[in-house]
């Protein structure tokens, strides 16, 4: 583990953590969680207008879960959801640098932002 | 420019940083022209004087003589010399027959002793595991029980690596004398920590480390009894250095330094124990403050003084280590050994205590050394308690 890694990074500022806000007004959440219950992640995701979405998450786990569901809803808000739904677990392990013991990271929040997805606008 | 806070090292047990003693003699060594110590010239009874030095003051800390040293490369290597030497002497039938060994340890050993263990069982030797109860102690009732005639060696450290618990090696001796079977103590976190005196302590074998007392690292050494000698069979063998007992030249800087090392903080025990009684416990007492945090040392006068365990609910441990450990400022501070952390596994002493496997994740082990001050204690206590509601609002915890 290095300070210099993406992951660090994100893990030790992470701009998107839900911190502060009441999360009952967001119109997608959903909360994904590792088998063994070591980790868990929660998207949120707010459409503001027709083209433009806030996301924001939770998250408990090791570093990368944290710097992963960052740049994911960071991704979310830069390109659009429909863009970030296409993203893949390979996408987030690229982005960050995740070593081949994280690679299940980028499922996780990859999995969490799907299910969002199918939440929103329910 | 704002300069980033001064880091804060509170990993003693894993590592001491070089003492200013010993660094001087490392340079002397270094800086002479000493030959190979085998050698019956002059540089090379140089070397061997800077040895017997370092033989003579690592004996004078522990009531030894320094025919009874004997120099490794560390405290694995004097472990391992240890315990393969006992059960390969005892397989060629030196105790009667030719039979397997029996060794019995405790399952919170230091991995040098648990890993070599388990290899010896492997290939035939017994072994017999002693449990332990929720502070880490053995059953000194459970251990005579477990001795028997064939039995060839007792392996327990004195004070574990991860909590700082300290084994009663005075009472665990006098059982092992009463039975009859050599007692191997692992002294790398006791020594210049705790008295220590084999004259009046019948200990057979003893592993020890510099690196854990302000020497260099890549040095140990392993005490051998004269008298009653344990039958100990060489690990390493070609050169016959060392009476046969470990073979290869010698590392004279590294020995020299380890000698002097040991004689200064022996010297300083008293009083730098009694100050980290003073500031483990004023960490402790300010840790203890936040919710969901528990104690993993041992109470009282059962722990050895530089050392302080917690566990953190709520929190992810690896997340609450790095957070640590990359944040401002940077505290260095392992969760278990560091030998366990390089497997990423969670601590399984932790867990032989009783503690559930996610309490044994989120653990912290913090070990004072010479530079620490209240200061730094009162900065460490607040920079995790930052760290651990930063990690809990981020879950949506606090």
């Amino acid at each position: 583990m290095s300070a210099q890694r993406p992951v660090m990074a994100r893990f030790l500022a992470p701009a998107r953590a839900a911190l502060d806000i009441d999360i009952g007004g967001w119109h997608g959440e959903h909360v994904q969680g590792t088998p063994g219950a070591d980790a868990w992640c929660r998207v949120l995701v707010q459409r503001d207008d027709a083209h433009s979405y806030r996301a924001r998450f939770l998250a408990f786990g090791p570093p990368g879960v944290i710097a992963a569901a960052d740049w994911l809803c960071e991704q979310v808000e830069q390109r659009g959801l429909e863009a970030a739904l296409a993203l893949t677990a390979a996408d987030v392990e690229k982005a960050l640098a995740l070593a081949a013991d994280e690679r299940h990271i980028g499922l996780l929040v990859i999995d969490a932002l799907t299910a969002t997805g199918a939440h929103l606008g329910r | 420019m704002v300069q980033a806070p001064a880091p804060i090292y509170l990993d003693h047990a894993a590592t001491t940083p070089l003492c200013a003693a010993a660094r001087d003699a490392l340079q002397a060594c270094l800086a002479a022209p000493l030959g190979n110590p085998s050698s019956p010239h002059g540089p090379g009874q140089a070397a061997a004087e800077w040895i017997d030095a370092a033989a003579r003051r690592l004996a004078g800390v522990i009531g030894a003589q320094p025919e009874e040293i004997v120099w490794t490369s560390g405290a694995t290597e004097a472990t391992n010399l240890a315990l393969r030497g006992v059960a390969e002497f005892a397989a060629r039938g030196h105790k009667g027959a030719a039979r397997p060994a029996h060794i019995i340890s405790c399952e919170t050993e230091h991995s040098a002793t648990r890993d070599t263990l388990k290899a010896l069982a492997e290939r035939g030797t017994r072994i017999t595991w002693l449990g332990v109860d929720e502070q880490g102690r053995i059953d000194l009732a459970e251990l005579d029980a477990a001795l028997d005639e064939a039995s060839d060696l007792v392996s327990l450290m004195h004070v574990n690596n991860e909590t700082g618990l300290i084994h009663d090696i005075p009472a665990v001796a006098e059982i092992c004398q009463r039975r009859g079977v050599p007692l191997h103590v692992d002294a790398c976190q006791s020594l210049t920590r705790l008295p220590i005196d084999v004259a009046a302590t019948p200990i057979a074998l003893m592993s020890m480390s510099a690196h854990k007392i302000g020497g260099p690292p890549g040095v140990g050494a392993l005490y051998v009894r004269r008298r009653p000698r344990v039958g100990l069979a060489p690990q390493i063998i070609g050169g016959g250095q060392q009476k046969g007992r470990r073979a290869g030249t010698l590392a004279t800087h590294q020995i020299a330094a380890f000698g002097v090392a040991a004689e200064t903080a022996a010297a300083e025990r008293e009083t730098q124990q009694a100050r980290y009684r003073g500031l483990s416990e004023r960490l402790w007492q300010g840790l203890s403050a936040i919710d969901g945090v528990t104690a993993n040392h041992a109470a009282g006068e059962d722990r050895a003084a530089p050392f302080v365990n917690v566990s953190v609910a709520g929190v992810h441990g690896e997340a609450l280590r790095a957070g640590l450990a990359y944040g401002a400022p940077n505290i260095a501070l392992s969760g278990g050994s560091a030998c366990s952390a390089a497997r990423g596994a969670s601590s399984y002493v932790l867990r032989a205590m009783g503690r559930t496997p996610a309490a044994a994740a989120a653990s912290l082990r913090l070990t004072l050394g010479p530079e620490i001050d209240e200061a730094i204690i009162d900065t460490t206590i607040a920079r995790i308690a930052a760290e651990i509601t930063r990690l809990r609002r981020i879950a949506g915890q606090a």
